[in-house]
């Protein structure tokens, strides 16, 4: 196991979250895999090979590790807070910051550039990386779109506000960097 | 789409990325099925049976083409699934397959003689005499020419043959005799040319010690990136060897081609195709190349004065550098 995976897990323990707001994030981003895996079947399709193998995504600028385990089909894949423990079973590790991981996810940046440039770390099994990647990249995941389907006949109008509001946040955060 | 000078050939490992390369502006899109019988055979890559279907329809519908590529060699007394990727690849409405194997194209040329047959690089034909073989043959229609040639010597062959030429135009920059490269297999038991896998994800491991990047293949250290260095992929021929305290390039540095800034030249030397290589990339790194070469080729096409090629292609290339490659060889 690389060293530097067991290195960013302690960062968990810098930042505890009091155990009913972890139960209640865990529950949101598992939450957010199943309505993925559902709304994106074929992911599940392209990952088939790789049932019970679990990947640590670290986002560097946030305190927590998250744990994948992918999942035989039509199982949707887990998604929890990494503890310490899990630097020894997960196979691989992706780290970058949140930003970057959150376009990855949409297909919106080159996974390969990023790792050219050093924005993007990979370490241990390649194999179920690239899985991930390609299955990911596939997806066309649109997480404003993906969330605010779950308001039924409401999710358009939502959708539209999501929209300003993250433009605006964009404008905002370019301004003040 | 615009009659441009030189047709645009792309890639795609998924469906996604075939439309977003036909949104861009493709002329073409090649794949390759979900198997051992194309050389991108990658974990979660390529295409199903369905998945080509709906894929072609979609570029039909645009009034593009898709290509398939089975380009691997088939396996000494197990052809089966070669033989059932072209058949299917024909019946899906593939407007040509890329093949490499004799045997291959003596058998889509016999049960499939209307299906448009094109050469893949994996061939390494370089000569007029091959080619003209492979053409009188089998009926060949076009060929990917190796990445061993300059300018110059592509203008002599496209005289010299009677089909159309295609080159690599962007992305990974392989050095050596393709489909006769066996420094993948040495190291990892799986071969590009019979597995479809060169330096396969299986087999590549990366590790952060420090600041440095350690890349390794089956076990061999390949490179170690110092830090802000560039990386690049685990390949043996673009591997860092150490002799002592000095470490060096022994064949290729960490590069891709790029040809934005002589697609002039290779219009002049008879060149009908441009190939994109990168079906093992994602749709942004697609999207991109796709986009920024279509602006090019129109640019030439309409006479427009070239830009130079932009440092956005630079940000995609491998190692973040490019090069001609042999299209111009500095080194002769």
């Amino acid at each position: 196991m690389p060293i530097s995976i067991a290195r960013s897990l302690p960062n968990l323990a810098r930042w505890p979250l009091p155990p009913g707001a972890k139960s209640l994030a865990e529950s949101v981003l598992n939450g957010l895999a199943h309505l993925l895996a559902r709304r994106h079947s074929t992911v599940l399709e392209r990952l088939a090979d790789f049932a019970g193998a679990s990947c640590l995504i670290v986002p560097h600028d946030l305190p927590y590790p998250l744990l994948l385990t992918l999942q035989a089909p039509p199982a949707a894949p887990h998604l929890r807070f990494a503890t310490p423990a899990d630097a020894t079973q997960a196979r691989a590790t992706i780290r970058a910051d949140m930003l970057t991981l959150l376009q990855l996810l949409e297909g919106k940046l080159d996974g390969d550039a990023l790792f050219f440039s050093r924005d993007l770390v990979v370490e241990g099994d390649m194999e179920v990386v690239v899985a991930l990647r390609n299955a990911v990249d596939d997806a066309g995941i649109d997480l404003v779109a993906d969330v605010v389907s779950l308001l039924g006949p409401f999710s358009s109008p939502a959708e539209r506000l999501a929209r300003h509001l993250i433009s605006l946040g964009s404008r905002l955060h370019r301004s003040a960097t | 789409m615009s009659k441009a000078l030189l047709e645009l050939v792309c890639p795609a490992g998924t469906p996604a990325a075939l439309r977003d390369a036909i949104d861009a502006g493709a002329d073409v899109v090649y794949v390759g099925f979900r198997d051992e019988t194309n050389a991108r055979n990658f974990p979660g890559l390529n295409f199903s049976r369905p998945e080509l279907r709906d894929g072609i329809g979609y570029a039909h519908q645009h009034g593009r083409e898709v290509f398939v590529a089975i380009n691997t060699y088939a396996a000494a007394g197990n052809q089966a699934a070669w033989h059932r990727a072209i058949d299917d690849a024909a019946a899906l409405g593939a407007d040509a397959v890329i093949i490499a194997d004799i045997g291959l194209l003596d058998y889509a040329s016999q049960r499939h003689p209307s299906l448009r047959l094109h050469l893949s690089v994996q061939a390494a034909a370089s000569h007029a005499d091959a080619i003209r073989f492979y053409h009188e043959a089998f009926g060949v229609r076009r060929v990917v020419l190796p990445r061993v040639l300059t300018v110059a010597e592509i203008a002599k062959l496209t005289r010299q043959i009677p089909v159309e030429t295609e080159v690599f135009a962007f992305g990974g920059m392989c050095p050596m005799a393709e489909g006769r490269c066996s420094l993948s297999s040495y190291v990892t038991g799986q071969s590009p040319n019979r597995q479809g896998v060169c330096s396969p994800a299986s087999h590549v491991r990366y590790e952060q010690r420090g600041d440095k990047l350690v890349s390794s293949l089956g076990g061999s250290t390949i490179n170690i990136f110092g830090k802000d260095e560039k990386a690049g992929y685990p390949t043996l021929c673009k591997g860092r060897f150490a002799v002592g305290d000095y470490a060096s390039y022994l064949f290729e540095e960490p590069t891709s081609l790029s040809t934005g800034d002589i697609l002039k030249d290779l219009a002049e030397a008879g060149v009908k195709a441009l190939k994109i290589e990168g079906r093992q990339r994602g749709r942004a790194y697609v999207a991109e190349v796709v986009r920024q070469f279509r602006e090019l080729v129109d640019g030439l096409s309409a006479g427009r004065a070239m830009p130079a090629a932009t440092a956005a292609l630079r940000q995609l290339a491998e190692g973040q550098q490019d090069t001609f490659g042999a299209y111009r060889k500095a080194w002769r």
